[in-house]
């Protein structure tokens, strides 16, 4: 008898070459099926089922024993019901359904008007300065994946950065300001004196060295966060046995030395969190960071995450960068500038979601699309696109056959 | 019963910061007397038509009250954009305070953009064609189809006003064809003498358009003219089926049929996956409040519009009772303060918040608090009440519908917009 296999609104379904992959994030139920041995039947139900015509529904009879195996453990699992197969039944396959999503407005001008009526302001998450100098080439030291001083003659104004921050400011936005330090100078006292309004807002940067404690000490006084970034390239015994440096640090990571310099220092009473940053690391990477297929499967995505990574990237979503040269950038790569500082903040914000440089890449590129995967990885990173890969996970096709609950 | 406040003074200046469009009622005064029109004897809720003209000074001054918010917060937006729309009574009435408008305005040289509508019975097109061509003033024309279908668009005399307006339309994209093509527009009244489909097929084939199309408006109506307005009334969704090719019908209407409107209303409302914007999407924060919201189908004042009218009353729109003021323009002075704006409005939502959070059918609501009655005890009360309400029957309804339609699916995603 034929009947049909409706699945519930809340099942994702991915039907890739090598495997699918249905998973309810209200139940955390994964259910995997490798399509290397799989016979023709159920490879034709479950192309069905994918069919976006179809809406999640495929037609089946009773003879074939894996498409009644699979059906039987999404129904038993909440992830789907038989009904007759005559029945109008269908399902509304989870998706994201935004109010003036650019993906889908291509005309220029209907782009650019569907920006004009955003509160783009709004979007706003944190602006990086980098205040540069401390050093007498024009030429930039490379920034790290994080809030890293850059070194070169050119330096951003205090002046600049105060408008800047006063525009966001004005126009109610829940922005977070983060200033990194090259270099101490006499403006940056007066700058922190001038925002000491908003100073729940701002946090400091600066690298560890003796030069930076009086000043560190004068920006907590002013109840400004400040963040001491150690970089294991520098020496830094000085750092152990000095209390005046226990303060919320970033422990930078290249390697597996770091790593374990990292946990042996056991520093109480601090607040230390570790940064992995991509810098020629890749064995690295590929060893302790890289997901692995069972760190995924252990994983449980809301729908909400898997919706966010469909459509936007977590990684840069809202967030400026702003180099000692002016230029301001939507990506801590600092290799497309979408402004330079003078220029409305809105208007540069602007550019970025017109042109989509940063804040909407998506996992799309070639090996993600064939990935069950693809929706579940983490958004594309800066570090991927250093190390030269195209994805954050370690291994793509090493799953086994059977189903996975 | 618990009172809250739904919006604070804060949210009155964000909208008017924001404010997207400025409409003046620039005279009660009409060239014709349709029989449906909202301001005539079928109807108690608007003030009494005296053949008044909005003074320039009035324009001038509400115009520098909004210029001096405007130069003092920031919109967040990246371009500031306001549409200043003239409506009547018939606008072309009173081209003076049109003309002396747009040459204030442009006369301010503000950062913002100035964009202009009106919508025109286009009585007097022929007059004022080329000016507005020029200043591409976005033109809605109101016309309801062919010269019997237009048959309750009459003069005071009672007499047809199809062929003078049929003209003047002719004549307008004849003279500015690129002008037409862009920024013009038709809206038309379903009634007894016409029919959505005849409506399309006629405004097509003669102007290369399609209409916007809405029934009769229910609201405000005198009780002792009900019969009057039945006589006229004609319900859309039973217009479409009506139709010859109801299925073409519906695919060109899209979100314009009612079934489809109620499926995507289904995900707007219901499925969890809608997110008004980018902000909602990545905050996470989505359907806060929004299940709660007395009316659902209320807008925050000025968070779309504000209007005023020919006396100077300052009102959030232009479709609801005139007795909803929430200021006062004078030609010398504004009158509005924004606590009392979102205590007015917060006071109109609490009238029905306790019948409201008994309701069944509040998730799936769509109901603004002014679209709601007042009974005989003088007592607010929404018709659209339910003490049951069968999600269950309504999703069922929409599968079918989806399941014979499922393209919808995907167009409702790509071509999202506020319904």
């Amino acid at each position: 008898m034929e009947q049909k296999c409706v699945l519930s609104d809340s099942t994702f379904f991915w039907n890739k070459k090598a495997h699918a992959l249905f998973y309810t994030p209200d139940i955390n139920r994964y259910i995997i099926l490798d399509k290397d041995n799989m016979d023709n039947e159920l490879y034709d139900f479950l192309k069905q089922l994918s069919m976006p015509f179809n809406l999640g529904t495929a037609k089946f009879n009773n003879t074939n024993k894996s498409i009644n195996t699979l059906v039987e453990q999404l129904v038993k699992n909440g992830m789907a019901r038989i009904v007759d197969s005559n029945s109008n039944d269908c399902a509304m396959p989870p998706r994201p359904f935004i109010n003036g999503d650019l993906e889908y407005i291509e005309k220029p001008e209907a782009r650019t008007d569907a920006i004009n009526r955003i509160n783009v302001m709004s979007l706003l998450n944190s602006i990086d300065f980098y205040i540069g100098g401390k050093t007498p080439s024009l030429n930039y030291t490379t920034p790290l994946q994080m809030p890293y001083p850059i070194y070169t003659k050119m330096k951003l104004k205090y002046n600049d950065v105060t408008k800047i921050i006063e525009e966001c400011e004005s126009s109610l936005s829940s922005c977070t300001y983060r200033i990194i330090l090259s270099e101490i100078e006499d403006d940056l006292i007066v700058f922190a004196k001038k925002m000491v309004n908003i100073k729940n807002s701002i946090s400091f940067y600066m690298l560890f060295s003796r030069e930076i404690i009086s000043i560190k000490d004068f920006l907590m006084s002013l109840g400004y966060e400040v963040i001491v970034l150690r970089d294991p390239q520098i020496p830094f015994t000085l750092f152990l046995s000095d209390s005046r440096f226990q303060t919320n640090s970033m422990f930078i990571i290249r390697c597996i030395n770091d790593l374990q310099v990292f946990h042996d220092m056991n520093i109480r009473d601090t607040r230390m969190d570790p940064v992995v940053v991509a810098d020629k690391n890749l064995d690295f990477y590929k060893d302790y960071v890289f997901i692995t297929e069972e760190e995924l499967l252990q994983s449980t995505p809301s729908k909400q995450l898997i919706f966010l990574h469909q459509k936007i990237n977590l990684n840069n979503w809202g967030r400026l960068y702003i180099h000692p040269n002016g230029q301001i950038y939507s990506s801590s790569e600092g290799k497309i500038s979408i402004g330079e500082v003078g220029l409305p903040i809105a208007k540069v914000i602007s550019k970025e979601l017109y042109n989509n440089y940063a804040w909407r890449k998506i996992r799309d590129n070639k090996i993600c699309e064939d990935c069950v995967f693809q929706w579940l990885c983490p958004s594309p990173s800066v570090q991927e696109r250093i190390l030269g890969v195209e994805t954050i996970c370690n291994k793509h096709n090493r799953y086994d056959y059977g189903i996975n609950v | 019963m618990d009172c809250k406040n739904w919006v604070s003074d804060k949210h009155i200046l964000q909208n008017l910061v924001n404010l997207g469009n400025l409409c003046f009622e620039v005279t009660d005064a009409c060239n014709l007397a349709c029989h449906y029109c909202v301001y005539r004897d079928l109807y108690l809720d608007h003030d009494e038509r005296t053949g008044k003209y909005m003074s320039f000074e009035m324009g001038k001054t509400i115009m520098n009250y909004l210029a001096s918010i405007w130069s003092s917060k920031l919109s967040g937006k990246p371009k500031d954009i306001t549409t200043v729309s003239f409506y009547g009574g018939e606008p072309l009435l009173n081209m003076t305070f049109i003309t002396n408008m747009i040459n204030y305005i442009t006369s301010l040289n503000s950062k913002r953009e100035f964009r202009y509508g009106m919508t025109t019975n286009a009585i007097l097109l022929d007059r004022y064609a080329d000016y507005l061509a020029d200043k591409n003033v976005q033109l809605t024309i109101s016309l309801d189809g062919d010269e019997m279908a237009s048959g309750h668009r009459v003069n005071h005399n009672e007499n047809s006003s199809f062929e003078i307006v049929f003209r003047n339309i002719k004549n307008l994209k004849e003279r500015h064809p690129a002008y037409f093509d862009k920024s013009v527009q038709f809206n038309s009244v379903l009634h007894n003498l016409n029919d959505v489909h005849s409506i399309r097929v006629f405004i097509f084939k003669e102007f290369g358009k399609y209409p916007s199309i809405s029934a009769i408006n229910p609201r405000g109506l005198d009780p002792k003219k009900e019969n009057e307005f039945m006589n006229m009334y004609k319900e859309y969704s039973k217009s479409i089926y009506e139709a010859p090719d109801i299925d073409k019908l519906r695919r060109d209407l899209f979100y314009y049929d009612p079934l489809t409107r109620r499926l995507a209303q289904e995900i707007i409302k219901l499925s969890g996956n809608h997110y008004e914007g980018y902000l909602d999407f990545i905050s996470n924060n989505k359907n806060t409040n929004r299940n709660y919201f007395p009316c659902p189908g209320t807008c925050i004042p000025f968070s779309r519009k504000l209007f005023i009218t020919v006396n100077g009353k300052i009102l959030q729109c232009e479709r609801i009772g005139q007795e909803n003021q929430l200021g006062t323009v004078t030609k010398t002075d504004v009158k509005l303060d924004y606590s009392y704006v979102a205590q007015f409005f917060n006071n109109k939502l609490n009238e029905l918040y306790g019948q409201c959070s008994k309701c069944a059918a509040i998730d799936f609501c769509n109901t603004c608090v002014y679209n709601t009655s007042i009974s005989e005890f003088g007592n607010r009360y929404c018709k659209n009440f339910k003490e049951k309400f069968d999600y269950s029957e309504l999703k069922k309804e929409n599968r079918i519908y989806l399941s014979k339609h499922p393209e919808l699916y995907n167009k409702i995603a790509e071509t999202l917009i506020l319904i």
